[in-house]
């Protein structure tokens, strides 16, 4: 019988299995208890980037040299508000109603269409986590 | 910036792939399971020959008698270069263990075997949930607070 899942995010784990019996889960620590499981491929899955054209632009030239390392570091703490960019796996940039599936804007649908945005950088990455496993349950990988 | 992992599954685990079978509809004592494989026979009772012109042999076997109908033996080998189980189905059975069965099978080994990990991991299980043919499971990591 199903059990009820529990309601916070960030000490879940989720693996997705696909209709061809193949296992897709994002790449933490803690998920890679999986590891074992078969042939992995890694890729993207989104972005966690700026709101605003200009620091956004610059975020990508810096990370162009790489995701880890000072430079990688001192972007990620940046004082600007962030954006959920999940077009890797054919997704959105992340909007309100993306955000909030349980509210109906179909009396403002101009609302739910606006792009959602954070000022903290882990509530954004919290949301693509939340995302990003229910897309995977609805789409799968192409 | 996330990054996810496909994982392409291989049937490794022996337990595991016995569950799977269970979740497909055959009972668990219909089940042969040998460490040293054994010959599989065709719905006459002559040797089969599709994968070895000696006789396919199998590990972990489901007879023909419990496959129902006309059917041939159906078998998994161990693959010693790649330490997984490869089936060994006759073209006759091949419309009942069809691709679809197959990714079915490969589906419930997958969460046989994950569920494995997750509680060898202490993890603890908090269901499964299958929507639009794909399948769910998510676990509390104990480590990590909230």
């Amino acid at each position: 019988m199903d059990k009820a899942f529990a309601k916070t995010a960030q000490n879940i784990i989720t693996c997705t299995i696909d209709e061809n019996g193949d296992v897709i889960f994002l790449a933490t620590d803690a998920n890679d208890a999986f590891l074992n499981h078969g042939d992995v491929v890694t890729k993207r899955a989104s972005h966690v980037e700026p709101v605003q054209r200009f620091a956004r632009v610059l975020f990508y030239i810096l990370r162009w040299f790489g995701d880890k390392g000072r430079i990688a570091e001192w972007t990620r703490n940046w004082h600007v508000t962030w954006r959920v960019n999940t077009r890797p796996v054919g997704g959105p940039i992340l909007r309100v109603k993306d955000v909030h599936p349980e509210i109906s804007f179909d009396h403002y649908p101009q609302y739910g269409e606006q792009h959602a945005w954070w000022f903290d950088r882990q509530a954004a990455i919290d949301a693509e986590i939340k995302f990003l496993n229910e897309w995977f349950l609805e789409r799968g990988i192409q | 910036m996330s990054e996810y992992r496909k994982s392409t599954t291989n049937c490794k685990d022996k337990e595991c792939l016995i569950e799977a079978l269970v979740e497909m509809g055959y009972k668990r004592e219909h089940i042969e399971i040998h460490d040293v494989p054994q010959q599989l026979y065709d719905f006459q009772g002559h040797k089969t020959r599709y994968t070895d012109s000696s006789g396919d042999k199998a590990n972990i076997i489901v007879r023909r008698n419990f496959v129902g109908g006309a059917a041939n033996d159906l078998g998994f080998v161990l693959n010693p270069k790649t330490g997984t189980y490869d089936a060994i189905i006759s073209q006759y059975d091949s419309g009942k263990h069809n691709a679809k069965w197959l990714a079915g099978l490969k589906g419930n080994y997958s969460v046989a075997s994950l569920v494995k990990t997750g509680k060898a991991q202490g993890l603890k299980f908090l269901g499964k949930k299958v929507e639009n043919g794909k399948t769910r499971l998510q676990w509390l990591d104990p480590r990590v607070k909230a």
